[in-house]
């Protein structure tokens, strides 16, 4: 238990100090994981309401595939990129393996299945209702579109939520293909993995409290924003 | 109500041996209408004899049907106001304002046209009210005035004075006598507020039309 308070009482003292390692780790795990994030919601958001909205072949094994997509361990998508971004590899000419756009990359692809099926889910089960008035009131494709945007907003947030608090705290593909390399690809999470097997728990346990900080502050701010519509 | 449907009157709509299946069951069926333009047509019939249906069929919004149906008018020009309008999120002056919108007219002319529209049926209190929280008889104006904010041609009304108060009544039925639109009116049976003169359209509940019991 006194190591439990250690940690808390550590991960404050470093925030506070503005210990140089813990905030670059800090930093650069918020600039991977919000960029990778965007990335996968921008792509993410119109395939899910195209999933929701037209018919077309394909389209159940589609959402099927990225149903399985949400559940995919994140060491199996480090394997893959790393084999598409190892240097004998397709990708290897980019010459990005152990670099923070590998981590990007890994992320995007464990973002983007999230995103998909939650803003699939959340246009889908709008009421039938909305579409019909759209229309009737002479809405154009894209009125339409952005009307659902506006009526699934809380579905679509939860979903970018979701995607976040996944990426910010996943460790197989930031191991996998960024390897901890200090200064240049760790984030907090590899930094926690390497404080504890170090024997320095307290050390480790400051980098988990701050990861916890980081999701509370997501989660309330969108919490706050979707309030503040209602 | 004083409006006369006058045969002189060109047709803006015709219809004929229509019938609306769902599942097997038969939820509207009309032999014949004809309606001129400008015309005001009352529609009444039982709970589940199709009012609401034949309505959709009109809108454009029920395209699986049987029968000839032809209108005079682009889908646009069409204003339908169901029993239980939707609100999409956003102020009260946003939903009268979303036909505008799509019709891509300039921001400073629609918010002009919205405030003189308010201001016509009474709403000017509600116009920053979020919509979705309004009563139901608010959320029936508010539809009211969004349906007819774009000048359409025909206005199909769905049971439009249930949940209406006697003040927002006569509001609506000033609105319909000095508009030169088609309009249609659905209700259970002829309402008081209705013209006698207005064209009237009555529709029967209906047997189911499975074909294991058309083979008895």
């Amino acid at each position: 238990m006194q190591y439990l308070w250690d940690g808390i009482q550590q991960a404050f003292l470093q925030i506070l100090s503005g210990d140089h390692e813990v905030m670059q780790a800090t930093l650069r795990t918020i600039w991977i994981s919000g960029t990778a994030v965007l990335a996968a919601s921008v792509f993410g958001i119109p395939i899910g309401m195209c999933l929701a909205r037209t018919r077309f072949p394909l389209r159940h094994t589609l959402l099927q595939a990225f149903r399985i997509g949400m559940a995919l361990p994140t060491v199996f998508i480090g394997i893959i990129c790393f084999a598409m971004f190892s240097r004998q590899a397709p990708l290897g000419p980019l010459n990005i393996l152990y670099t923070p756009w590998a981590i990007m990359v890994g992320e995007f692809l464990l973002a983007l299945p999230i995103i998909v099926s939650l803003t699939q889910g959340a246009i889908q089960s709008l009421d039938r209702r909305i579409s019909e008035t759209a229309k009737i009131l002479g809405a154009g494709r894209l009125l339409r579109w952005r009307t659902f945007l506006s009526e699934a907003r809380i579905g679509i947030s939860l979903a970018i939520l979701t995607a976040f608090s996944r990426c910010v705290t996943e460790l197989g593909i930031a191991m996998m293909v960024g390897g901890n390399i200090k200064d240049r690809t760790r984030t907090l999470s590899t930094a926690t993995a390497m404080e504890t097997g170090k024997g320095e728990f307290s050390d480790g346990l400051a980098m988990g409290v701050i990861l916890l900080g980081i999701a509370m502050i997501v989660t309330l701010t969108i919490g706050r924003l979707i309030r503040d519509d209602e | 109500m004083n409006k006369e449907a006058s045969p002189a009157r060109s047709a803006i709509l015709r219809l004929s041996n229509l019938v609306v299946e769902k599942k097997g069951q038969i939820i509207c069926q009309l032999k014949s209408l004809v309606v001129a333009h400008g015309s005001y047509v009352s529609v009444t019939g039982p709970n589940g004899s199709g009012k609401s249906t034949l309505l959709r069929v009109i809108s454009g919004l029920e395209t699986e049907f049987q029968g000839q149906f032809e209108i005079d008018i682009s889908p646009r020009d069409c204003a339908f106001v169901p029993q239980d309008p939707l609100m999409f999120r956003g102020s009260a002056a946003y939903n009268v304002e979303y036909p505008l919108i799509a019709r891509g007219m300039p921001a400073l002319q629609r918010r002009s046209q919205v405030q003189q529209m308010l201001r016509e049926f009474g709403l000017t209190e509600l116009k920053d009210k979020n919509a979705k929280s309004l009563s139901g008889g608010e959320k029936k104006r508010i539809a009211f005035a969004r349906a007819v904010i774009y000048e359409p041609k025909i206005l199909l009304l769905d049971e439009p004075f249930a949940e209406l108060d006697s003040i927002a009544t006569n509001h609506l039925i000033h609105y319909l006598n000095q508009s030169d639109k088609t309009v249609f009116i659905t209700s259970p049976k002829l309402d008081s507020n209705l013209s006698t003169s207005a064209q009237q359209v009555e529709l029967s509940s209906h047997q189911h039309s499975d074909p294991a019991d058309q083979r008895q």
